[in-house]
């Protein structure tokens, strides 16, 4: 979870918040906009295999589009991380081990299930 | 929108929970009336019918977890965990027709390890004793922890101050009323909590549409919606079999499938696994809508309440509160009665005070349960916040007693050492692959690996059970009669 800290001197008339950038991309080419507001963290998830980058600066927040470009503060240092999933290979094979299992616990309860109403016990 | 700010004011939550508080100690004095004899307090008088014998389950299964960690799930793996959570509905199908068996072999039966100590022996007994203990302790811990966090989360209530509300309130209930209190309250509260999903969840429709969380999801996070994420495939067939452990141990199933008329417990769990199933889906669309809606979720576990409170506001928050308090007090008021039936019966009765008759029984009970809401304050009280993870930690333990419970049950063949095998063997190495591969895969391989063997053991067994022996519980002689509710001591 990225997390950020204000500047000490963000005593600024104006209101002050962080604009989260995320890409794969060190260089930032195509990057989008994580989160946007107040708050200094931000739970991602949902993120393919590879390198992931981020920076954060500082923003006003509910600048009036009439009043030109929004105030902004220099880019963060970037932070990365590295995505790795298990392989696909090991997870297709524990899913075919529960569907197995999943398996023979309805067959079994079903066939005791039926023998019992048959009042032929076990 | 920001999770950071409180949806409620700290004096409006402490005027819901004081109401609360009242109406459900005062209906636990109302129903708990007849709770004097011990099958009164421990099992309701075994006389519950369908409608409180389902809404009971339902709203003993809709646990803190149902409006955290499905949506926590959903917006940590996607489609597949929103719908992995609500695969936990089939433990309560399944449960149908072993209520059944269970009611039929032991009339007079009080708990799920008496039934493992006739049927398997004193070892057997209480290996699947501590896990079952284990099991029932950190799950009521979590969810005392659960809702001091939520109350905190919520209105700003301290969470010291909220857990301890909620944990005194339900202790109370419980002393007063048995089991009596714990289902006519369920009842109230599962009606309170399925009208307020179906609020919440529509007016959170009329907000968003599908079509925008869809492409929200897949633009910014692709894998949710992908067939293919690698952890939530896993997860599938665990979640799966962590809930069919779970239900097919827990003493919190087993008392219900006592205290219910005869011919009752297999429609009343069948009847709530229906009204169940949709409910995670349900609680899982708050988390995958929180991307679309624009709300920062902090802390994934409170992605649930929090999503609802900020997109409802005003009464919806209010709606949130009440869903919420019922969700935790369902849980917590059904896992002390299961879990003092446990301790009164098999380790005070059992062990402890192997003469104590029915009227002695009793009035432990209440000590216990004060005991027990005691030590689950203490451990709560530090506000460790890993408790989740140790209640993962317990899919292993209980995926290795499907097996052993359900040979047991069905087969004259299944010998004790198969079961003491399974149980062993299934909880150690469900254990190591929750620590070497994820928390996604100890139930699973536990599942396995007690399968392997309990059916090694079968094969082999020359064993024939004979099971009129699961009849001579060791208060069956002195137990009232079920028609009337009344008892005598011995």
């Amino acid at each position: 979870m990225p997390e950020w800290q204000p500047p000490e001197d963000s005593e600024q008339p104006i209101v002050w918040g962080f604009e989260l950038q995320e890409s794969s991309d060190p260089q930032f080419e195509h990057a989008l906009e994580r989160y946007r507001g107040p708050q200094r963290a931000c739970f991602v998830s949902g993120l393919p295999d590879g390198t992931w980058f981020w920076r954060v600066r500082l923003v006003a927040l509910d600048w009036p589009a009439e009043a030109g470009e929004t105030p902004h503060g220099p880019w963060s240092e970037v932070r990365s991380l590295e995505v790795r999933h298990h392989p696909l290979a090991l997870a297709w094979g524990l899913f075919a081990l529960g569907a197995v299992l999943v398996a023979a616990i309805l067959v079994f309860l079903g066939l005791a299930d039926r023998r019992e109403r048959r009042g032929e016990g076990a | 929108m920001d999770e950071g700010a409180r949806l409620l004011s700290a004096t409006t939550g402490w005027w819901l929970l004081g109401l609360l508080s009242l109406l459900w100690i005062g209906l636990g004095v109302f129903w708990g009336r007849k709770a004097r004899s011990l099958d009164g307090f421990m099992l309701a008088g075994r006389n519950v019918g369908l409608a409180l014998g389902s809404a009971t389950a339902v709203a003993t299964w809709i646990t803190s977890n149902t409006t955290m960690l499905a949506p926590e799930l959903a917006l940590k793996y996607g489609v597949w965990g929103m719908l992995a959570y609500s695969t936990a509905s089939l433990g309560l199908f399944l449960f149908a027709p072993m209520a059944r068996r269970i009611r039929a072999l032991m009339p007079k039966g009080y708990t799920s390890a008496e039934f493992m100590r006739l049927r398997y022996g004193g070892t057997v007994w209480a290996v699947f004793l501590a896990i079952s203990l284990f099991y029932a302790l950190t799950w009521l811990v979590s969810m005392a922890m659960a809702g001091g966090k939520l109350l905190e989360a919520l209105s700003g209530i301290e969470y010291r101050f909220g857990m301890s509300l909620i944990l005194a309130v339900c202790v109370t209930y419980t002393l007063i009323g048995g089991l009596y209190a714990v289902i006519g309250t369920d009842f109230v509260q599962s009606w309170l909590i399925l009208v307020g999903l179906v609020l919440v969840a529509g007016a959170i429709l009329l907000r968003v549409d599908v079509g925008t969380i869809h492409t929200e999801l897949a633009e910014r996070r692709p894998l949710l919606l992908a067939v293919l994420l690698p952890a939530a495939i896993m997860m599938f067939f665990n979640s799966m079999l962590f809930g069919l452990g779970e239900i097919f141990h827990s003493n919190v199933w087993w008392s219900r499938a006592f205290a219910m008329r005869e011919g009752v417990g297999a429609p009343a769990y069948a009847l709530a696994g229906l009204i169940w199933l949709p409910v995670p889906i349900v609680a899982g669309f708050l988390g995958l809508a929180a991307p679309a809606l624009g709300i920062n979720v902090l802390s994934p576990d409170t992605a649930g309440p929090v999503v609802a409170g900020t997109v409802l506001a005003g009464v919806g928050t209010v709606l949130v509160f009440v869903l919420v308090f019922c969700s935790l007090a369902s849980s917590i008021d059904s896992l002390l009665a299961a879990t003092s039936d446990l301790v009164t019966n098999d380790v005070v009765g059992g062990v402890l005070v192997r003469d104590a008759g029915e009227r002695r029984l009793r009035r432990m009970g209440t000590w216990v349960i004060v005991g027990l809401g005691l030590v689950t304050w203490l451990l709560c009280l530090p506000n460790l916040g890993t408790l989740a993870e140790v209640l993962f930690l317990a899919g292993p333990l209980v995926g290795s007693a499907i097996w052993p419970i359900l040979l047991g049950l069905y087969t004259r063949r299944m010998p004790a050492w198969g079961a003491l095998s399974g149980l062993i063997s299934g909880s150690a190495l469900g254990l190591v692959a929750y620590h070497v591969i994820g928390f996604y895969t100890g139930a699973l391989v536990g599942t396995a690996v007690s399968f392997a063997v309990c059916l090694i053991a079968y094969a082999v067994s020359k064993e024939r059970f004979d099971f009129e022996r699961l009849a001579a519980t060791r208060l069956a002689d002195s137990s009232p009669n079920p028609s009337t509710g009344t008892g005598h001591s011995r």
